[in-house]
């Protein structure tokens, strides 16, 4: 058998991955600083000065980005829109991680029943369009910020299960995981300190590409008005109350539309470039 | 009252369902069957046979992962399974053919060694000195703690896995196919290693391979398998010798010499595979493949012959020689 470590390969990282990384970057950035000084309730509502359009179509430096249909400047809500679609996409990848690894390494330790019943569960979940489940349960328990961020997390934890469970299927069986045991480890130091780091990077993997799904589900749900409620805004909020002013206002909707995808663009970058860094195939 | 035996097999047998190619239905196959021996503190006991003998499931029953079909083993005195997984790792540690495989890739090598310790509720200052004995035991300079598993060699990784196992101060060391993995030079290094650790220690070990040079060495008593059965059973220097089993002295025969130089000639090596254990042969199970089948092997099970002292073999043509012994 031949190791697969030999010289560790200067892996180069492709100048779009750089740029990527340096916009999240820049967001997350954005989205903390304008937190100490912009909230939801202070921005203005100037409406002398309805629809403006921002600067270099005809615009003023008094805003940048124009205004919208209560002569919001669009500047601002975009900041506290950002911080908002942030806050709950990291949220939401981060339950459904945490989520859907402790079932997939819960059902893979105890075989048998238990494993059956929640693999059942994580079919049913994959079987189900997941916005319908979204729509149904924001419609039943009535909108609120953290339900829609524990509804958001729930998005996608059936994959993490997946993939828990198959890694720690044959995790277990490996020679340190067993020697463990022998020297008289318990489950929990079996599991979490040496099976869950061996796993990790695949996890990680899943994760990353599970991020701008995340934002994109938190933004149609937003967009439907299911998600974020007023005074509080979104990306999806802002698209979704510039639909009507779209012929007349365009930059209403496009200014948080073009926002989100950028983002979601880098995200799904970072993440293909981390499946490539992290690839349990390349690197053991 | 005496202190109770270390190891003790009586009768043990293990069968898992399996299911056949072809098949929808899985079969009860019995892997190992009617296996009896027993070990002594300070004593080695040496288990060859091909592969596929059941020589790890027996070492798996022994040690306690698996529960055993039937028949009765026993650790210190008690059922292994039945012993709490702490007090067990006090009695017996394996040792296994992947040593790298058994140390977390992601883990240093310090922190490895002092696992165990922790698990037990060692005290932190009590941990360096039995760790540093460990060390010492098995050869291995203590600048390999800040290492990481992937960085030693194969050799070392075999001792770190054996100073694991040591700073636990086990009396029983279950070694499946120890030396397997590793090359001529560092296989002579580690029999003098276990050979250490027997005396100094005085360690008890079950030492399972199919290196019957290295077996012979070790133990003090040797045990043959063949398809789930122990054929014959005995102190090493009678063991391949003329009143031995017919399996054992064709395996004796296949072992390279280096000693001689020269190609071993006369004996007829055995032919073919060794059957499958879903498809026993009636009678011997050995009897397809043995030089000197009558038509009472393949129709009767052998008996079990004690040749002399501890010396047993089975099989249909083995002599008592209790004059001999006089």
């Amino acid at each position: 058998m031949f190791e697969t470590q030999t010289v560790p390969r200067p892996a180069k990282t492709p100048r779009i991955v750089f740029c990527a990384l340096a916009f999240l970057a820049g967001l997350f950035v954005v989205a903390l600083l304008s937190s100490f000084f912009v909230g939801p309730s202070d921005i203005p509502s100037d409406l002398r000065a309805r629809l403006e359009p921002p600067l270099f179509f005809g615009g003023s430096w008094a805003h940048p980005l124009g205004t919208d249909e209560l002569g919001r400047d669009m500047l601002m809500r975009l900041l506290v829109s950002i911080r908002t679609s942030l806050l709950v996409a990291t949220l939401g990848t981060l339950i459904g991680a945490v989520l859907g690894t402790a079932v997939g390494m819960v059902a893979a330790s105890y075989s048998g029943i238990v494993d059956d019943a929640l693999m059942t569960l994580v079919d049913v979940q994959a079987s189900l369009p997941f916005i319908i489940i979204a729509l149904a349960v924001i419609a039943f328990a009535g909108p609120g910020f953290w339900l829609f961020i524990l509804v958001v997390g729930l998005y996608g934890w059936e994959r993490y299960a997946r993939i828990a469970r198959s890694l720690t299927l044959s995790a277990q069986e490996s020679g340190y995981a067993r020697a463990t045991a022998h020297l008289g480890g318990g489950s929990f130091r079996i599991y979490v300190r040496h099976i869950l780091p061996n796993i990790a990077s695949a996890l990680l993997v899943a994760l990353t590409v599970n991020f701008p799904e995340t934002m994109l589900l938190e933004t149609s749900l937003s967009f439907l008005g299911l998600g974020v409620q007023p005074p509080d805004t979104s990306l999806g909020t802002m698209i979704g109350d510039g639909r009507t002013y779209l012929v007349t206002a365009w930059w209403i909707a496009v200014v948080p539309g073009v926002v989100l995808s950028l983002s979601a663009l880098s995200a799904s970058l970072v993440g293909d470039w981390c499946r490539d860094v992290l690839d349990p195939v390349k690197s053991p | 009252m005496t202190e109770p035996l270390l190891l003790e097999a009586r009768a043990l047998s293990k069968a898992f369902r399996v299911r056949s190619a072809g098949s929808v239905w899985r079969r009860l196959t019995t892997i190992i069957e009617d296996i009896s021996l027993r070990l002594d503190i300070g004593r080695t006991l040496g288990l060859v046979g091909e592969s596929g003998s059941g020589k790890s499931t027996l070492a798996s029953v022994l040690i306690g992962d698996l529960w055993p079909s039937g028949g009765e083993a026993r650790l210190s005195g008690r059922r292994p399974t039945e012993i709490p997984r702490r007090q067990r790792a006090r009695i017996v540690q394996p040792i296994v053919q992947d040593p790298r495989a058994s140390l977390d890739p992601r883990w240093p090598i310090g922190k490895l060694l002092s696992e165990p310790l922790e698990i037990h509720g060692d005290d932190i200052d009590k941990r360096h000195a039995k760790i540093a004995s460990a060390l010492e035991a098995v050869d291995l300079p203590s600048d390999i703690l800040s290492r990481f598993p992937h960085e030693v060699s194969g050799g070392q990784a075999q001792r770190l896995a054996i100073a694991r196992a040591l700073v636990l101060d086990p009396q029983l060391l279950v070694c499946d196919e120890p030396l397997s993995a590793l090359d001529l030079i560092t296989q002579t290094g580690m029999i003098s290693l276990f050979q250490r650790l027997k005396t100094q220690r005085r360690l008890s070990m079950l030492f399972i391979s199919h290196d019957l040079a290295a077996v012979r060495e070790l133990s003090d008593q040797m045990a043959v398998m063949y398809l789930g059965r122990i054929v014959e059973i005995g102190p090493p220097d009678v063991i391949g010798g003329p009143l031995s089993h017919p399996y054992t002295r064709a395996l004796v025969a296949a072992a390279p010499r280096f000693t001689t130089g020269l190609r071993r000639s006369g004996r007829a090596p055995i032919l073919g595979e060794p059957p499958s254990h879903a498809a026993k042969p009636p009678g011997c199970a050995f009897h397809p493949r043995c030089p000197a089948a009558a038509p009472v092997c393949r129709r009767d099970a052998p008996p079990t012959v004690r040749i002399m002292g501890e010396h047993s073999v089975t099989c249909h043509f083995a002599q008592p020689q209790a004059l001999a012994a006089e």
